[in-house]
């Protein structure tokens, strides 16, 4: 691959950029309506967790193409919390809003890449309480 | 070594729910010589595409609600479509565990791109499925790429000569 090639290929990326950012911060305006919805009582949790796996199966595609990889690998640990998971107790109700809520900090606070080693420790965080409650 | 590919004459369905997802990848294939690029965004408008378009190569996405992307190249390997059982077909997807590119190989993919995909990546396995089309397999259980990608020795029985 020419380095001509990989700069407009690269350019085409960065166009889509801001597009992506947009749609990310939606979906996870989302998520956050859904876990209130179920904390008023207005969702179940079969609908909760569904709605979950969708939407960061998309936000774990998305992320790492336009730069975000941190977004990617905490929606990666979310996504394996949640697939054929149809309940969940309090702890992982918190888990998954910890996620959820580590997603928005990456995005508001615009972290591309992996991160520093604060996201390095918030994920080893997430993933470590997954693996101790999942 | 650089391979030149000319995509010019190549003509693309990509298959993708997610709008952004989708509109990215037929940027990058245009931007790389493409200039027939068919996007659709689900499973029925899929097989619409196929049925009434000449496509050389289906990309899509394995996570296509309410069906599956995997239904999808079934359909594709078994001629149910109308488009050439042959044609090279692209996974790319977020679902990347290796169950699900398991079972992508055996319904017959030719190549699996991981969600998220970086530029260089998705320009190699494109210039890959164009310039080095694999050995098809055409047996009672399974029709698709040989998915022997390695020459491992076999000294046991029943070796062929």
């Amino acid at each position: 691959m020419s380095p001509a090639v990989l700069r407009r290929l690269e350019a085409v990326v960065n166009e889509s950029r801001e597009r992506f950012v947009v749609d990310l911060a939606g979906r996870l305006r989302t998520l956050r309506a859904a876990v209130q919805e179920l904390i008023d009582g207005n969702m179940e949790q079969r609908d909760l967790l569904s709605l979950v796996f969708d939407e960061s199966l998309q936000i774990k595609g998305m992320g790492g193409t336009i730069g975000y990889n941190v977004l990617s690998l905490i929606a990666t640990t979310l996504n394996d919390f949640v697939t054929g998971r149809t309940k969940i107790g309090r702890i992982q109700f918190e888990i998954l809003q910890l996620h959820i809520d580590a997603m928005y900090v990456v995005i508001a606070d615009r972290i591309t890449d992996n991160g520093g080693i604060l996201e390095d420790q918030v994920l080893s965080g997430l993933r470590t309480a997954v693996r101790k409650f999942g | 070594m650089t391979e030149k590919v000319d995509f010019s004459n190549v003509h693309f369905l990509i298959v993708d729910s997610n709008q952004l997802s989708a509109d990215l990848a037929r940027d990058l294939l245009l931007t790389m010589g493409a200039t027939t690029v068919f996007v659709a965004h689900g499973y029925d408008e899929a097989v619409a595409a196929l049925k009434s378009n000449i496509v050389d190569v289906l990309l899509t996405e394995l996570h296509l609600p309410p069906k599956s992307g995997l239904e999808l190249i079934r359909e594709v390997r078994t001629g149910k479509t109308g488009a050439p059982r042959q044609i090279p077909i692209l996974v790319m997807s977020a679902l990347s565990a290796k169950d699900h590119v398991f079972d992508a190989r055996d319904a017959g993919v030719t190549e699996f791109i991981a969600k998220p995909y970086g530029v260089e990546g998705f320009y190699r396995r494109m210039v890959g499925i164009i310039a080095h089309p694999r050995a098809f397999v055409d047996s009672d259980k399974y029709f698709g790429p040989d998915r022997r990608r390695r020459q491992l020795p076999y000294d046991g029985p029943d070796r062929r000569q």
